[in-house]
């Protein structure tokens, strides 16, 4: 019983975990950089989505739809912004390593100055209050909403990567940005708009955070950042589908620990992280490549 | 009808005093090369003449110091490598394909700046030059061996029909059995008007040239026919370490002694 408690809560937080590092591993796929402000801007989707239910009584789903157009025009902008900057250095990983870190800083303290430093909590009841029956066994109605509207985003997402032209050029990038360069591809464009849908991906995930870890705080950035970076590094750095199987390697992990050894849960991601590293430092869906 | 004329004789990529590199370090120094219509043009030259980098100023990937680049005419060295490939000068570059994704769709990617609609057509044109390529069309690249790559490589520039297809060391890492293949590919494509600027150090390619340049130290040491090239005993001597007379006569036999 309770261990099939356990793996059907650890799918439903798999789906929601690799919603919440899509848009750092989307990123890291396509400029190879990676997005240490990812955690704050998760952090600012939760405000958002705060902010539309207690002050709007709009739905929080809804925010991922408000927020898409606005992030992907910000997200391309600030690309735009800092590209050049970063093209120009010496050392590009590092400088936008700093930048980025300098990024995550700037968002935190307005945050805080904006919505002060006070946790707002979320009601465990505001996304419904009956719990919902899966294979028996009663699961809270938030976790099933959270799951039930990753899933969704996930498929649009990976339809777009796999079906469309864009995607395409956006897969293309990823494998090889000179190569992208020598069949006609933009690739300036293309990562300008990868990076917008990488930020309305996190700000995306941050309206269900809230609702799933019960509240916000301005501080939060960081440790979601660490979290996410265990998905994509679990799933394979710059692989958009091991995101998904990282996810739920780590929702697995995390609800079977609290539900048999509750002591050592907080730290599973750090574990997972160590492990795959040391063991299969390309992610756990790297294949073998052919030298000759 | 005398300026129609005018533009088939002139060539359709002109690289003009062209000089580039990389940071302080300059590589390229007033290099002038043409490419005419459906000519095959290969550049020669040992390791660090700068041969690669020349292609890469050509294609857009590295930034002009001095000089000019036309193709039709139309002055191309202020694009983007990008623009430069919807104007129909393709590079197949060293590595040629994205290693993680399926010839199939390679394939598509080559053909990016074509119309949808052309896209069946030109993937059963490639497949029916490179069967090969056909039967392994939906496995990643990077599992396909260093030959196969080759021709997915030449398959996927081929896709965009370019006016001019320039590639950097097709030969490289390659058994002589793909190098005939290669050769023998792009002989056929040749005849249907493309136009081909090839950096290699394996004279098999020689089959493919019209003109040979010959690159040292950043100048243009040599420019003129295969015959020419092969009554040059001191370019003979600098880069094939081959003295004497030539051998006489331009057929296959001869060139391969070049």
């Amino acid at each position: 019983m309770l261990l099939e408690y356990a793996i059907v809560a650890g799918l439903l937080f798999g789906v929601f975990y690799a919603y919440l590092a899509l848009g750092l591993n989307l990123i890291f796929g396509v400029l190879r950089i990676v997005n240490l402000a990812h955690g704050d801007l998760v952090m600012l989707g939760s405000y958002l989505a705060f902010e539309l239910y207690y002050a709007w009584h709009w739905s929080p789903l809804l925010a991922i739809v408000v927020a898409v157009v606005p992030c992907i025009l910000v997200g391309g902008a600030l690309y735009l912004g800092v590209a050049p900057r970063l093209a120009r250095a010496q050392d590009p990983e590092m400088m936008s390593l700093v930048l980025f870190f300098g990024i995550s800083q700037v968002i935190e303290a307005i945050a805080a100055f904006g919505f002060t430093s006070n946790e707002r909590s979320v009601s465990a009841n505001a996304l419904g209050s009956h719990p919902v029956g899966i294979l028996g066994q009663a699961y809270p109605v938030t976790w099933v909403v959270v799951a039930a509207a990753s899933v969704p985003v996930l498929l649009i997402l990976f339809a777009y990567l796999g079906r469309t032209r864009l995607g395409r050029a956006t897969r293309a990038v990823m494998a090889s940005p000179d190569e992208a360069a020598a069949v006609g591809i933009n690739v300036r464009m293309v990562s300008a708009l990868t990076f917008g849908v990488g930020v309305a991906l996190a700000v995306g995930a941050g309206s269900l955070a809230v609702f799933m870890l019960g509240g916000v705080t301005p501080t939060e950035g960081v440790s979601i950042t660490i979290l996410s970076f265990a998905v994509i590094v679990v799933g394979g750095l710059g692989n958009p589908l091991g995101t998904v199987v990282g996810g739920l390697v780590l929702g697995l992990a995390f609800q079977l620990t609290l539900t048999f050894l509750p002591n050592w849960a907080s730290l599973v991601p750090y574990v997972l992280l160590l492990a795959v590293v040391l063991t299969r430092p390309t992610g756990v869906l790297s294949r073998a490549r052919r030298l000759a | 009808m005398a300026s129609d004329t005018a533009a088939a004789a002139a060539p359709l990529l002109s690289v003009e005093g062209v000089g580039s590199g990389y940071g302080s370090m300059q590589v390229l120094w007033d290099v002038t090369l043409h490419v005419g219509r459906a000519e095959g043009v290969l550049l020669l030259g040992a390791n660090g003449a700068g041969k690669t980098t020349l292609l890469r100023a050509i294609s857009g990937s590295l930034p002009l110091r001095a000089g000019s680049i036309r193709l039709d005419g139309a002055g191309i060295d202020r694009l983007r490598a990008d623009q430069r490939v919807r104007r129909g000068a393709a590079i197949m570059t060293e590595q040629g394909v994205f290693p993680t994704l399926s010839v199939e769709d390679n394939l598509r990617l080559g053909a990016y700046t074509l119309p949808r609609a052309s896209l069946r057509a030109v993937m059963a044109e490639m497949y029916e030059l490179f069967p090969e390529v056909r039967s392994r069309r939906h496995d990643a690249v990077g599992s396909l061996s260093g030959g196969q790559r080759k021709l997915v490589a030449v398959a996927k520039a081929l896709m965009c029909r370019p006016q001019v297809l320039i590639m950097d060391e097709p030969s490289a890492g390659l058994s002589p059995r793909y190098v005939k293949e290669v050769v023998a590919q792009l002989a056929r494509v040749r005849e249907r008007g493309l136009a081909l600027l090839v950096a290699e150090q394996n004279v098999a390619f020689l089959e493919l040239a019209d003109r040979v340049y010959v690159l040292e130290g950043g100048h243009v040491r040599f420019e003129g026919t295969v015959d020419a090239l092969e009554g040059d005993a001191a370019v003979r001597e600098a880069f094939f370490g081959l003295g004497g007379p030539p051998s006489g006569g331009a057929g296959p036999a001869s060139r391969e002694q070049v």
